[in-house]
């Protein structure tokens, strides 16, 4: 998902990387993370350097809990709904952490919809809705780099989509939500480069 | 197709390129091929890792609500001995609407998911998303498969393609 970044806004990517990995977001010479979340959850994790990566989530990663490959939703109205409008609140697995940047939204959830995060029940974080959803360049990312929302193992992280359209909406309406765990568990090979 | 970048974006363009060489240099390492046998090029439809194909098109129809590899329609890409194929994102060119997803799996493992539509709407370079985190790399009998899927209600005609280089000796790509 940080891909989009790469032609838009190159220097976002790198300060997200750089929190990511460390060092500018630039990787060592064997392609691995020199400090940032992933590090730190080699270290709380006692895992070997370089065997920890991020990736973006996806609907059917275990910390989600779905089958499905589909990122879209369908909001009811007026209720509050959890990621991906399937799954309960996501608990951080065992030897991994996940890191929070912002939000995607790609529809309108009207003037009262919001976008909302708890983390072991405490509110870290709430969005106007509508704001993410008129960003524009790259369309409907919002990067919120003074709240990160960084959760360690066994924690308890909620992640709320309020609609307040007046009708269902389908979309995408999901966190910038990076998972770090052990390359394998990732299923993720090391880059040559 | 690199190309596309050289005007807006060499600086993505060089990345690529430095991601490649590496690959280039491990293939020949691997096939116990002799330095600068090897090179790159994006891969064609008529090319023999695409199941033989012999159409020189790159429009597919895709039918809705199915999954369907890259030639719409036809079995996974087992990559040839001595080859290797590499793949940095996507390109689509047709709204799959809400539901629509791109996806890669190699021997059967999902590596890269992503939401069709966010790919559809991308700016600049149109329709083309570079994911240069999430590099897929199939060297000699590996499997991937390369799935396009839409919901649009009825087919959907247009370019939906990996962003694949394929890697082999000069004269297996035709290249001097």
């Amino acid at each position: 998902m940080l891909g989009t970044l790469i032609f838009e806004a190159p220097h976002v990517w790198k300060l997200i990387r750089d929190q990511l990995i460390g060092n500018g977001g630039k990787p060592d010479k064997n392609g691995d993370a020199v400090g940032g979340f992933v590090r730190a959850t080699e270290i709380k994790n006692n895992a070997a350097q370089g065997s920890y990566w991020y990736r973006f989530i996806r609907p059917n990663d275990t910390v989600v809990g779905s089958t499905q490959y589909q990122y879209d939703v369908t909001l009811t109205t007026v209720t509050e709904e959890k990621l991906f409008a399937i799954a309960a609140v996501v608990q951080v697995p065992t030897g991994e952490s996940t890191a929070c940047f912002g939000w995607y939204c790609d529809v309108d959830l009207g003037q009262n919809g919001y976008l909302r995060i708890l983390k072991e029940g405490v509110e870290k974080s709430l969005i106007i809705g509508r704001v993410v959803w008129r960003q524009q360049n790259p369309k409907h990312y919002f990067f919120d780099l003074d709240t990160v929302i960084f959760a360690e193992e066994n924690a308890s992280v909620d992640y709320l989509a309020y609609n307040a359209f007046g009708a269902d909406r389908v979309g995408h309406v999901f966190p910038l939500l990076f998972r770090i765990a052990s390359r394998a568990k990732l299923n993720l090979e090391k880059s040559l480069y | 197709m690199l190309s596309m970048l050289v005007n807006k974006f060499p600086e993505v363009m060089n990345i690529i390129k430095q991601h490649l060489i590496a690959i280039v240099k491990e293939s020949e390492r691997r096939y116990n091929a002799p330095p600068g046998s090897f090179w790159y090029r994006f891969f064609k439809m008529d090319d023999t890792i695409i199941s033989g194909g012999t159409a020189r098109t790159w429009e597919q129809t895709f039918t809705t609500a199915d999954e369907e590899e890259i030639v719409a329609g036809t079995a996974a890409i087992a990559v040839p001995v001595s080859n290797t194929v590499a793949i940095f994102g996507w390109y689509c060119d047709f709204d799959p609407f809400a539901p629509g997803y791109a996806r890669i799996a190699k021997n059967g493992v999902t590596k890269w998911e992503m939401p069709l539509r966010m790919i559809y709407e991308q700016a600049n370079p149109k329709h083309l998303y570079i994911d240069l985190d999430t590099v897929i790399v199939g060297y000699q009998q590996d499997k991937l498969d390369v799935f396009t899927y839409q919901e649009t209600g009825g087919n959907q005609i247009g370019l939906s393609l990996p962003f694949m280089f394929r890697i082999a000796s000069k004269s297996m790509l035709n290249l001097d």
